[in-house]
């Protein structure tokens, strides 16, 4: 359980930050990892590029996605990783400010298995965030890796 | 044919035919009568005539058979032939004897006797011993049946004809006898047939033409006719009907021709002692004179009778007729127009009565003549008014047609005769004499490139195609091309061969400039709308992304500050002092209130340019769901929802859901004052509108305000009293618009309020 990350795909640090505060709050104590944007997001997923290092990296837990992310979108980022057969089945949450229908239907149809949308309100964005991580990280069942 | 007679005429013609076969019955009785009795009298006056020239004649030969007997008895002729035979031949006796005897004969013949010659024969030999003829001395007439039968006694040989005498003759003979009784000598007498003929030819003087003769066994003539004086005419045979009938020993009367030829009435005999036969005769013509005579009489009798007839008749018929022809007149009189013509009535009777009928009649048309004539004027008045309203008619058909610029067309299709209306001629731009009058001339005038299309419409069009219209151009004269269009329709006979095609062609030249015209505006416009759809297109682009980036941009802020905050308060709660708790509290209450601020922006923002997707929804199905989470988020307060059963319309789902969401958050957030809430969502038709409404017994509002209320950020009441940003009846009004929709409302301060929307006919 420990070696299980969780991938923040977010490219504001305020949010990142939050996010951090409120994973400690709920007693998270998986490594969170941070990229900010999504070029840096498929590089550290799939290996590609200048993350050479980390080519082998274990697959996150969870995937955490913003989807207005500076250099390659959300959306772009998640359609991706459906298409590569390594990061197919990994579970993706998007956590997002949007609540618009349409970028709620396109995350669907890319196979995002959650749809969260930030609250502004702190309280409730960090009862989201506890919930999703218990969900995630201890409910659910992680489909069997290679 | 068939005459035509007036009665006078008819009436005289009657009596008159009447009197003619009356007459003409009695003359021809009188007629028959008198000529059957005058033939009686004929006949029996010619048997009279025969009968008395029969006994007249044998009276004569008997008369001559005496004398030769008395002749022969003579004793001194007796004495003297006594002597001649005794004495020797040539002797002196006998010689004396013979002169003696010649002159005892002589006193017996002509011109002092009534023989012709007197002779005595030799009993034994015939020998003619004395002559008063020295010519037949020594002849021997031993055959002659006068010697053969003179010898035994008295004889006379009936008419023969002697060939000695070239004539006719009659002898008559006896026996010369001695005192003792011995045969002398025969006496022979010649009788002189003058006599006979004067006998026969005795004419009567009753008659012109009557006559009478004899007739031998040889069908000689043994008289000499009267009426052929020449005595040739005995030795020539005669055949008449008469004489061939007699011939046969038969006797009789008959009407036949005579020996001239001329019809006659002949009374034959046959006298079977002289064997002879006796004709009497007269000429028809004679014996029927007095008949035609009164033939004549008769006729001219009848004649004037006739006459005096047909002056009576007419008279009596004039008589009769004059009350008809008075009639007759008034009548032609009356029919030629006269109608104040009457009859006079003369008489009581028939006519006198028909006459005053006649008269009442006559009144009786004259009222009907006046009142037709009254009728009359009026139809000639509505004539003539028919004919200008039908000529006025006729003006507008052809101005019509003429501004219209369509005209008439009809084609005899057995003829292949076109006639076109004035107007035709002039969009076709020919005059009615230079056209042509045939399909062939009409196709013409069309636009080469469009002939072919024309005659193919033409055909169909007699093939009995309705409906279809044909639009070509024509070339006229002066180069000019000229849009036309035409349609028609062909009339079938029964076996489906069309005979006749009319219809009409329309100058669509202007319209098909201004067509053109128009669709080259339309091309522009076309271009100028897409232009601007563009532009609208990237100008809603720009809108969406700036949506966008409010609900991303502007919120992460928010959340930033929220969270900083409440971290702040968490982590640092001893430090800041009960102010700055305070301060931290108001800070994040606003930030809350801005996030609020930017979704109902959002959901503004959504329900204008969001695609509408129209289906069928229940309103009230969606109002049950809204009023079971605004229970669940305040189950404390006591709010009664009255919702009506169903009300499906056509619509948005998501759209109406937000206005049914915004609606009963407003009634029920401006019901919180009220111990009992009452919530109401039910709907009316109106006429053919349906009318929604949303009902509350909440604080209501004043009415003067009415017209704030769906402004953005419009707000009746302060933020303390009941929250909310002033967004949402904007956004309810959007969409209830976006449907074609109305929306209204009711309201009084305390007294609750209603809101009043309707979602346009297409829901």
């Amino acid at each position: 359980m420990k070696n299980k990350t969780i991938l923040l795909v977010e490219d504001n640090p305020d949010d990142q930050e939050l996010i951090q505060m409120a994973l400690d709050e709920s007693h998270i104590a998986n490594e969170l990892v941070i990229v900010s944007d999504g070029a840096q997001a498929l590089d550290y997923l799939l290996g590609s590029g200048k993350s050479e290092v980390r080519d082998l990296v274990p697959l996150p837990q969870v995937i955490l996605l913003d989807l207005k992310l500076p250099k390659v979108s959300g959306l772009e980022v998640l359609r991706r990783l459906r298409s590569e057969p390594r990061t197919a089945l990994v579970p993706v949450v998007i956590l997002t400010t949007s609540s618009e229908q349409e970028d709620m239907l396109s995350s669907y149809a890319l196979h995002a298995n959650s749809y969260i949308r930030k609250p502004v309100d702190f309280g409730q964005f960090a009862e989201a965030v506890k919930q999703l991580g218990l969900y995630w990280l201890v409910l659910n069942e992680a489909p069997p890796m290679k | 044919m068939k005459l035509r007679l007036g009665i006078i005429p008819k009436l005289t013609l009657v009596f008159v035919i009447f009197a003619a076969v009356l007459i003409a019955s009695l003359g021809l009785l009188v007629f028959r009568n008198a000529r059957s009795s005058l033939q009686t009298a004929n006949i029996s006056g010619l048997l009279s005539t025969a009968l008395e020239k029969e006994t007249a004649l044998d009276a004569w030969v008997e008369e001559r058979q005496d004398d030769t007997a008395a002749i022969a008895a003579s004793p001194h002729l007796r004495d003297e032939v006594m002597r001649l035979r005794s004495a020797a031949p040539d002797s002196e006796e006998a010689r004396a004897a013979y002169d003696r005897l010649v002159a005892g004969f002589a006193p017996y013949v002509k011109p002092q006797g009534v023989f012709l010659e007197v002779m005595a024969l030799d009993p034994e030999t015939g020998e003619v011993l004395v002559s008063t003829n020295p010519a037949e001395k020594g002849k021997f007439k031993e055959n002659r049946p006068y010697f053969i039968n003179g010898r035994d006694g008295s004889y006379v040989q009936n008419v023969y004809y002697s060939i000695t005498l070239q004539a006719p003759a009659m002898t008559a003979s006896a026996p010369i006898r001695s005192e003792d009784g011995s045969l002398l000598a025969v006496l022979a007498a010649r009788l002189n047939l003058e006599e006979m003929n004067a006998i026969i030819a005795r004419h009567t003087g009753l008659h012109q033409s009557d006559e009478a003769f004899l007739v031998n066994t040889s069908s000689l003539f043994v008289t000499q006719p009267r009426l052929i004086p020449d005595p040739a005419v005995l030795q020539r045979g005669v055949h008449t009907e008469a004489v061939d009938r007699c011939l046969e020993r038969s006797s009789g009367v008959i009407s036949a021709l005579d020996y001239r030829g001329n019809p006659a009435l002949i009374v034959y005999r046959w006298l079977p002692e002289r064997q002879l036969c006796l004709i009497t005769k007269i000429d028809q013509a004679e014996a029927l004179a007095p008949a035609n005579a009164l033939r004549g009489t008769i006729f001219t009798v009848s004649g004037f009778i006739l006459i005096l007839a047909s002056v009576l008749a007419y008279g009596l018929a004039r008589s009769i007729t004059s009350p008809i022809r008075a009639l007759q007149d008034g009548t032609a009189r009356f029919g030629r127009g006269e109608l104040e013509k009457r009859i006079p009535i003369t008489t009581h009777d028939e006519l006198g009565k028909l006459a005053v009928e006649f008269n009442a009649m006559a009144d009786a048309l004259m009222k009907k003549e006046e009142q037709l004539r009254g009728h009359a004027a009026q139809l000639e008045k509505m004539v003539e008014e028919r004919t200008a309203s039908l000529r006025e008619k006729e003006y507008l058909l052809s101005e019509a047609q003429r501004i219209a610029h369509i005209g008439s067309w009809d084609v005899n299709v057995a003829d292949n005769e076109i006639t076109w209306s004035e107007e035709t001629y002039r969009i076709y731009g020919i005059s009615p004499e230079a056209f042509g009058h045939t399909t062939q001339a009409f196709v013409e005038l069309i636009h080469p490139d469009d002939r072919e299309a024309v005659q193919g419409w033409i055909g169909r069009l007699l093939s009995g195609t309705k409906g279809e219209q044909h639009e070509f151009r024509v070339q006229l004269a002066d180069g000019a091309v000229r849009h036309i269009r035409g349609s028609g329709e062909a009339i079938l006979n029964e076996a489906g061969v069309p005979v006749r095609a009319i219809g009409a062609v329309q100058d669509i030249t202007e319209r098909k400039q201004a067509e053109d015209e128009i669709r080259q505006l339309n091309a522009e416009l076309e271009q100028r709308v897409a232009e601007r759809t563009s532009e609208l297109r990237a100008a809603n682009k720009e809108l969406e992304a700036f949506a966008y980036s409010v609900s991303h941009d502007l919120r992460a802020p928010l959340r930033a500050i929220d969270g900083f905050s409440q971290a702040l308060l968490s982590k640092f709660s001893g430090q800041l002092g009960e102010a700055g708790e305070h301060y931290l509290v108001r800070v994040r209450e606003n930030t809350r209130r801005m996030g609020q601020l930017i979704d109902d922006l959002l959901t503004l923002s959504r329900v204008s340019r969001q695609e509408m997707s129209r289906q069928p929804v229940d309103l009230m199905a969606l109002a049950n769901e809204i009023a079971v989470i605004l229970r669940d988020s305040d189950p404390q307060r006591k709010v009664r929802f009255k919702i009506a059963e169903q009300a499906i319309v056509e619509g948005d789902a998501g759209l109406l859901k937000v206005t049914l969401q915004n609606l009963l958050e407003n009634a029920w957030k401006f019901t919180a004052p009220r111990e009992f809430a009452e919530i109401e969502v039910g709907f009316s038709e109106n006429g053919s509108e349906r009318v929604f409404h949303v009902r509350d017994n909440g604080v209501g509002f004043d009415m003067q305000y009415t017209d704030k209320l769906f402004g953005a950020f419009q707000r009746l009441h302060s933020i303390q009293e009941f929250p909310g940003t002033g967004i949402g009846l904007a956004t309810v009004q959007r969409v209830i618009h976006r449907h074609g929709g109305r929306i209204w409302t009711e309201a009084a301060v305390n007294e609750g309020a209603t809101f009043y929307f309707t979602l346009g006919a297409d829901s």
